[in-house]
């Protein structure tokens, strides 16, 4: 018998404490771990399978040959249906040992000399025979059926997780997809490291772990177009078509050959997939861009042109066709006079705002009182019902900006509530410090700022809807603004109050430390 | 004393102010609408005689305001704009425009295009015809009315002067200069692109089938020329 288990099942036997007849992979084992997980009767230890196996055998014996009394051959044929179950429900060493014990119980108990463990006919040679071909036929034949079953689904489940990990990638679009990619690729394969190194940025992402593979390692792998190892890591070109994109190093017990291939491919559409959102983001933004710049120009054509025709219109009026009336002269003169200085306005405020965006502005910082501030930016905002502004700021209230700079914000912010809210209508301004931040309100009842334009305001040119066809102005006072705050490394934001009216808010460190 | 209205459409108040102060004493009188909108509901109030419109301005903007007058009107139009792209150009003249004036401009332009829009060539002497009618087009200069197929056809008097100049001189090329300075007044001669879009309208208005011309005829290099055959009275 040692033999005959020796040859046939030799390369089957598992090690000790293997509780899989295929050990290869990892992958596999764990599946089966999960597999008996699920199944309560396999789920016992091996020293408690091989009990179950000795008692089944006893059992069965004891039955027959103490309570039934039936005769050797009926003995012979419930002892085979014991170690066929035991061969299918576990595996050939269990079966083995079975049909040991019961060759061994059969011949004690039921076949002549009765009590011994003499065989003296040859046809218990081929009872035991007949046995052990059971148990090693049919344990043979279910452990195979099992291993493609497990085959099967360990491919069913890496598919599953390879498909997953696809949809990961295709759904993100985030700046940064590449790195998100090799992060998803590392948690849903269950694999210890994944890394990317991508040949046209020259930059690698995701982690090779402490291998002390380096970006340059993986470059090299990418020119050379020749997968290589080291240590745990496999690492291997990817490629896009004919042309390689760039190199892959992963490891992990779960990695297979063809889980590396199929990893390799997604990457490489990934990043594809990313680089044509790369490209299309970036047509998007000169689009933009140009968009922009041509607003720009129309908006500062029209700024300068319109008092610059009433001025020609005006002049040419007074020289080609002079009026006889004092009274039509004055008038075309004082038109003369109001553009000029509104183009002066204009000019000043184009070349403010070149100086902000070019990052000319230098900022001279001092301590500065936030209420003295304001009280001379309401002095400066040429209201003629001063009673309209609400103040509350706290007198001790003190921080360090360039005093000169927040002040002509200030007056921007004012001019452009007395612009937009109805005459006399209050306008609210509060000053409180928070978390070392300075906060100031400026509210106005007027028709507010829709939604879409609430980041809108503060472009270059750009003009509340609500109130387009009655305002003057440059549509630059609020670019102002925020080119001034943001110099001082604060904030502007605009908003809807309560009641509607528009809310502009600003915030700014109270300290220079924060951002010199 | 000339005497007429004049609406002026911008959404500017310093340019309509300026418009009132410079036009007001020249005999004529100032309408101001702020809006597309506006303005045509003034004009169906009151017609003016001569419509100054803006063409950037908010809500329906210059150019629709522009084919919306013209649905209901022959009120001469001249843009007013700060664009001076050709393409600006040939939209608003599309649009039915009669001119376009670039700002800023000096007051003797702007009066000299005013005059050109509202002048109208004189009423037919012994020189011109009275009638024109070869069975499917006709004309009718005193009246100046154009019907095609016995269908009333309506134009806009720059394209009826210049339907009418063509018409006087049958079969025989005429310049652009001539046709510009004769149709729109003696300051004009370069604006080659008006005649390109007056004829292409007057083709839509008056030809059977306008993309194969037979009345109006383009002479390269030259001018165009009204192919009247002998059926002129």
């Amino acid at each position: 018998m040692l033999l005959l288990s020796g040859t046939e099942s030799g390369p089957h036997l598992p090690p000790a404490r293997r509780n899989s007849p295929d050990s290869s992979s990892n992958l596999r084992c764990q599946q089966h771990r999960a597999e008996e997980r699920l199944n309560p009767v396999s789920a016992y230890s091996k020293p408690a399978r091989y009990a179950f196996c000795l008692a089944a055998v006893g059992g069965v014996i004891f039955v027959c040959f103490r309570l039934a009394h039936v005769n050797a051959t009926t003995a012979a044929l419930v002892l085979l249906l014991v170690v066929l179950a035991v061969a299918t429900r576990w595996g050939l060493s269990e079966a083995i040992a079975t049909s040991v014990i019961a060759m061994l119980g059969f011949n004690f108990y039921f076949l002549p000399p009765i009590g011994t463990l003499t065989i003296a006919d040859p046809e218990n040679w081929i009872a035991l025979a007949a046995f052990l071909l059971t148990a090693v036929t049919s344990s043979q034949l279910s452990s195979q059926a099992r291993k493609r079953a497990e085959e099967a689904e360990g491919g069913r489940r890496q598919m599953g997780k390879l498909y997953e990990l696809s949809r990961a990638m295709l759904m993100d679009e985030a700046r940064n997809a590449l790195a998100q990619s090799v992060t998803s690729a590392c948690q849903i394969l269950e694999l210890e490291s994944v890394a990317f190194y991508d040949v046209a940025a020259g930059q690698m992402y995701g982690s090779t772990g402490d291998s002390g593979i380096t970006p340059d390692d993986l470059a090299h792998i990418a020119s050379n177009s020749e997968p290589a190892s080291l240590e745990r890591y496999s690492m291997m070109p990817v490629r896009l078509g004919a042309s390689v994109v760039g190199a892959l190093a992963a490891s992990g017990p779960s990695l297979t050959p063809a889980l590396l291939d199929s990893l390799a491919g997604l990457l490489a559409i990934n990043y594809e997939r990313v680089r044509a959102l790369d490209r299309a983001a970036e047509a998007e933004a000169a689009r933009r861009n140009e968009e922009f710049k041509s607003s720009l120009l129309d908006g500062l054509a029209h700024d300068l042109k319109t008092p610059l025709t009433a001025i020609r219109s005006c002049v040419t009026r007074l020289i080609d066709i002079p009026p006889r009336s004092e009274e039509v002269r004055r008038e075309l003169l004082s038109i003369v006079d109001q553009e000029s200085r509104r183009l002066e306005q204009s000019i000043t405020e184009a070349v403010e705002l070149a100086r902000i965006e070019s990052r000319e502005l230098k900022l001279h910082r001092e301590e500065a009182s936030v209420a003295d501030l304001i009280g001379m930016a309401l002095a400066q905002s040429r209201e003629e019902n001063p009673q309209r502004f609400i103040v509350s700021v706290p007198a001790d209230l003190r921080f360090c900006a360039d005093g000169d700079l927040i002040r002509r914000a200030l007056l921007q912010i004012l001019e452009n509530a007395q612009k937009y809210a109805p005459p006399d209508s209050p306008i609210e301004i509060a000053a409180s410090a928070q978390d070392a931040q300075l906060i100031i309100t400026i509210a106005d009842h007027g028709p507010g700022i829709g939604k879409d334009e609430l980041e809108r305001v503060f472009e270059k040119f750009y003009r509340g809807r609500r109130v387009k066809a009655k305002t003057e102005g440059t549509g630059m006072g609020l670019a102002i603004a925020r080119g001034i705050i943001e110099a001082h490394g604060g904030r502007i934001r605009a908003s809807n109050g309560p009641q509607g009216g528009a809310v502009i808010s600003i915030t700014l460190p109270l300290t220079q430390e924060l951002h010199d | 004393m000339i005497n007429a209205t004049i609406l002026v459409v911008d959404d500017e108040p310093q340019l309509r102010r300026a418009m009132k102060a410079t036009l007001t004493d020249l005999g004529y009188s100032v309408i101001e609408a702020k809006t597309g909108e506006e303005a045509l509901a003034s004009i169906r109030q009151e017609p003016p005689d001569l419509v100054l419109l803006d063409l950037n301005m908010p809500g329906i903007g210059g150019l629709e305001t522009c084919r919306a007058i013209r649905e209901t009107s022959d009120v001469p139009i001249i843009i007013l704009s700060v664009r001076n792209a050709e393409r600006e150009k040939v939209q608003a003249l599309d649009a039915g425009a009669d001119d376009y004036v670039t700002k800023p401009f000096g007051i003797q332009e702007l009066l000299a295009r005013i005059r050109a829009a509202m002048r109208r060539t004189p009423a037919p002497g012994d020189s011109g015809p009275r009638r024109f009618a070869d069975g499917e087009l006709e004309i009718d200069f005193a009246a100046r009315r154009v019907t095609l197929k016995g269908r009333s056809v309506r134009l806009t008097p720059k394209e009826f002067d210049l339907l009418h100049f063509l018409v006087s001189h049958p079969d025989k090329p005429i310049p652009h200069r001539k046709l510009l300075q004769t149709v729109w007044g003696p300051d004009y001669g370069d604006e080659v692109e008006y005649l390109r879009v007056f004829v292409n309208q007057l083709r839509k208005k008056i030809e059977p089938v306008p993309s194969r011309p037979k009345y109006l005829l383009t002479e390269p290099w030259v001018g165009y020329r009204f192919a009247g055959l002998a059926a002129a009275e």
